[in-house]
């Protein structure tokens, strides 16, 4: 057996006992073994993607079964948003097989997704809040009390798909800035684990640690995100600077090997990344990080002097937290449009 | 479906011997299942073994085989901790969600059907969102599996009706059978049925391809 079919047979295997478990949490059915099955189909979900892609010669019906089952899974798995993104890839590649192939081998899922997809367009569009939010974009509205009908409709809707994690990290961003940071934390950290690949949801779980738990379990999620900052993306690594600087207003206890720490992370960030944006921001946590190291007060021109005119023109307060909020709004925002694509 | 029956001897099964006769990963979530789903209600049933009648189709020769399955809760427990409660979750806990639970057993069931009417084979990987659900062996375009389904009540006709398909009504749409959608696949070179009901407890095994 070569390489290639022994790696799709065990990403198969490893697939189905996930499926099996994910199966009997749903029997289960309480809230929280329904998450689980959640977590799990999307796990399954990626597993199947990778048994096809380890296969250089793929039968066209060998990567349609495998779609077909992915797509199964992220609907098991209560997340119809990432189904219909594999609906695609599955209408593309049902012209590679006859008619008749693929009526036979869509049987089951084609009045699955058809009743998915309307349950969730139905749920979205009997919540005008979210309704509202499909149109502007705009997750976190201005005043508290639609912040707060924005919450309600969340929770409801996540009620009925818990396996969005797109719904999870607007749920954490509407929480932080509703000043609920523990259910903030609870949601990210949901997000996460459904979609564990995701570099925004990774980032903003560091700061939501930072905030939410305490010191001790806020510095062991760090210290193991520290060690892996070599394989991460710039916004992971520019999200733990400001989580280390963050922890360092919660106490000052340790605060040079925090500034330290965060210093790295500025360092490992700037060759990864690709914005002008966070090339700037990164510029304005270096020029604070070294300030604080040497014990020398922030220079008030800090934003001017890494290139973020308008930021200074635009926010009062203290460079570092105009800084985070700009970095905060960018990355929940690539999140939301990588969640969404 | 064949025309010739012939009985055959009962074959006792005890459940702890499929952890050895398949894959253990694959067995072990279908186990509280099975004991949760199999008794049914009411004490009378409860007695083992449980003498499933299965009907056996293979290559158009039909035959009556009485599946006699007990277990040992004790056993049983040994090799999947905390069993007993979880059976008993899902036997009285107002979350636990039938459907699924019918699956599992389902599942469980033809784990049993595959170790003792075809000796030897071993379920490899299972699948849910096109048939088969349970994979025998997972060559790319020569697929072979077992498509299996479970009903809790309706016997045989209830199991026909998933083999062959139901006619529309003016409240339940036509359904395709189980049967034909394995025969048009190009990419499964051998198929099997494995339908279970558990009251009366009755089960058909159809080799329906080649």
């Amino acid at each position: 057996m070569s390489t290639a079919s022994e790696l799709y047979e065990v990403n198969l295997v490893s697939s189905s006992k996930l499926k099996l478990r994910a199966t009997a949490y749903l029997a289960d059915g309480s809230e929280a073994a329904v998450f689980d099955a959640c977590v799990l189909f999307h796990d399954a979900a990626r597993l199947e993607r990778r048994a096809v892609e380890a296969l250089t010669l793929c039968p066209p019906e060998a990567r349609l079964a495998g779609s077909i089952e992915e797509c199964w899974c992220l609907l098991e798995g209560h997340d119809p948003h990432a189904a219909a993104d594999v609906w695609s890839r599955i209408l593309d590649e049902v012209a590679s097989v006859t008619r008749a192939t693929a009526d036979s081998m869509l049987a089951r899922l084609r009045p699955r997704y058809d009743r998915a997809i309307k349950d969730f367009v139905g749920s979205i569009q009997s919540r005008p809040v979210l309704s509202r939010i499909g149109y502007t974009q705009v997750l976190v509205p201005s005043s508290a009390a639609e912040q707060k009908s924005t919450l309600h409709e969340l929770q409801a809707l996540l009620k009925r798909y818990p396996g969005v994690p797109g719904l999870w990290g607007g749920l954490s961003r509407l929480a932080e800035v509703a000043g609920n940071e523990k259910l903030a934390w609870h949601a990210v950290d949901r997000a996460g684990r459904l979609s564990p690949e995701n570099s925004g949801i990774r980032a903003l779980s560091l700061q939501m640690a930072a905030k939410a738990l305490s010191p001790a379990e806020a510095d062991q999620y760090l210290s193991k995100a520290f060690s892996e900052l070599g394989s991460a993306e710039a916004e992971v690594c520019l999200m733990y600077a400001f989580s280390e600087i963050l922890l360092v207003e919660r106490s000052s206890a340790n605060r040079n090997e925090r500034w330290k720490r965060a210093l790295t992370a500025v360092e490992v960030a700037f060759p990864k990344t690709h914005s002008e944006w966070m090339r700037k921001n990164l510029k304005g946590v270096r020029l604070y990080l070294e300030a604080a190291l040497a014990k020398r007060k922030a220079d008030p021109d800090l934003l001017y002097r890494a290139g973020l005119g308008r930021l200074a023109a635009t926010s009062g307060g203290k460079p570092i937290d105009a800084l985070r909020a700009d970095a905060t709004a960018r990355v929940s925002a690539m999140f939301a449009s990588g969640a969404a694509a | 479906m064949a025309t010739r029956k012939n009985r055959q001897p009962p074959i006792a099964y005890n459940l702890e011997q499929v952890f050895i006769d398949q894959e253990r990963d694959l067995v072990h979530d279908t186990i509280a299942p099975v004991l949760a789903w199999v008794p049914g209600k009411g004490a009378a049933k409860k007695a083992q073994p449980f003498c499933f009648e299965v009907e056996q189709v293979q290559r158009g020769q039909r035959s009556l085989i009485t599946i006699e399955l007990s277990w040992s809760g004790s056993a049983l427990e040994s090799l999947i901790p905390g069993l007993r409660d979880h059976v008993r979750r899902l036997q009285t806990s107002r979350s636990a969600q039938r459907e699924h639970i019918t699956e599992l057993a389902a599942y469980g069931l033809t784990f049993v059907a595959i170790s003792v009417l075809m000796p030897g084979r071993r379920a490899k990987a299972f699948r849910k969102g096109s048939a088969p659900d349970i994979l025998l062996d997972l060559t790319p375009n020569a697929l072979r599996g077992v498509e299996t389904a479970g009903r809790s009540t309706g016997g045989r006709s209830a199991l026909l009706a998933i083999r062959n398909g139901t006619p529309g009504t003016t409240i339940k749409p036509k359904t395709a059978g189980k049967a034909a959608a394995l025969v048009a696949r190009p990419d499964i070179v051998e198929a099997h049925l494995s339908l279970w009901s558990a009251s009366p407890r009755i089960s058909i095994m159809e080799q329906v391809k080649p």
